[in-house]
């Protein structure tokens, strides 16, 4: 059996465990490198249209723990493309997000509206998850055209889409946009 | 608009089940060391961002992000949201497979799941 595969993958974690020799202290004997070292991250997370989390599973992931959300690790581990951990989850959080000139101030306006997302990843079925409270399925217009992460914090930044969802740690840079509740601009994403 | 959502670990390629849980022992070190002091971690997100973003990217103002929970994801959870998909036609024309929590779940520790 070969060395153990750890991808850090957006969250601080596996960095802190690194850094404070966690992996070595518990004797585990392991690999530490990224999925997307080397690659540059906007055009590398600039898939192509209805493909995201779930289609990676399909195609076959190299680290041995790897995490996506619950709901495409469910289906997926379903489907038999790997094990479902059951002893741990974790909760991520994230938003929706608007550049700061727009009109949109409140979940409603939203009606109709492409709001980019990653399909069948996280902020597929979470961006449901959350609308559903203000609208009928129908009046809810994903769009699975632009990729995932940081493909469409890049076209949000650039003005290339309208709303799109992010986790929330991972900070629009500042001026570039805020969370949709957020409609004073006092916590403006920066 | 807040869109929190739980995420999941998946484990493929077969891994020796003792290095996974070495693995998520060395994970809950961290949780715990993020939890306690946050803003002396942060800076790791520089690590994976790219490069165009860096100058404009203050750390120190970041939140932990995502949580790690060491509690299982049980039966009934994962029988509701394999039917809140269904429910939705998330995966219409795909196959969703069985569905049976036993079949897809792996329990190391916890109570369950079949390891």
């Amino acid at each position: 059996m070969g060395k153990f595969v750890i991808s850090p993958h957006f969250r601080l974690h596996e960095w802190v465990a690194e850094e404070k020799g966690y992996f070595r202290e518990v004797g585990l004997d392991y690999e530490f490198r990224g999925v997307w070292e080397g690659q540059e991250l906007e055009k590398a997370h600039a898939l192509a249209n209805k493909v995201g989390a779930f289609q990676s599973f399909e195609q076959g992931r190299e680290a041995n723990v790897s995490c996506a959300c619950h709901w495409t690790v469910n289906v997926a581990a379903s489907r038999g493309h790997g094990k479902m951990y059951a002893d741990a989850y974790s909760v991520a959080p994230s938003a929706i997000f608007v550049p700061p000139e727009s009109k949109i101030r409140n979940p409603e306006d939203l009606r109709g509206v492409p709001i980019s997302v990653g399909y069948q990843s996280g902020s597929h079925y979470s961006t449901i998850q959350a609308l559903e409270q203000y609208m009928p399925a129908s009046d809810i217009n994903l769009s699975f055209a632009d990729g995932i992460l940081f493909s469409r914090l890049a076209k949000l930044v650039d003005r290339e889409v309208r709303p799109l969802l992010l986790p929330r740690a991972a900070r629009v840079p500042e001026g570039d946009g805020h969370d949709l509740h957020d409609g004073d601009h006092a916590h403006r994403a920066a | 608009m807040d869109t929190t959502f739980m995420m999941a670990t998946m484990l493929t390629g077969q891994p020796d089940p003792e290095d996974v849980k070495k693995y998520f022992r060395a994970l809950r070190l961290a949780q715990r060391d993020i939890d306690l002091r946050p803003e002396v971690y942060t800076k790791h997100y520089r690590n994976e961002f790219p490069k165009r973003f860096l100058p404009e990217m203050d750390t120190r103002r970041w939140g932990p992000g995502e949580r790690i929970v060491f509690e299982p994801y049980s039966k009934e959870v994962f029988e509701r949201s394999f039917q809140w998909i269904r429910e939705r036609g998330l995966f219409e024309g795909q196959d969703m497979g069985a569905g049976c929590y036993e079949d897809a779940c792996v329990s190391l520790g916890a109570q369950g799941a079949k390891a």
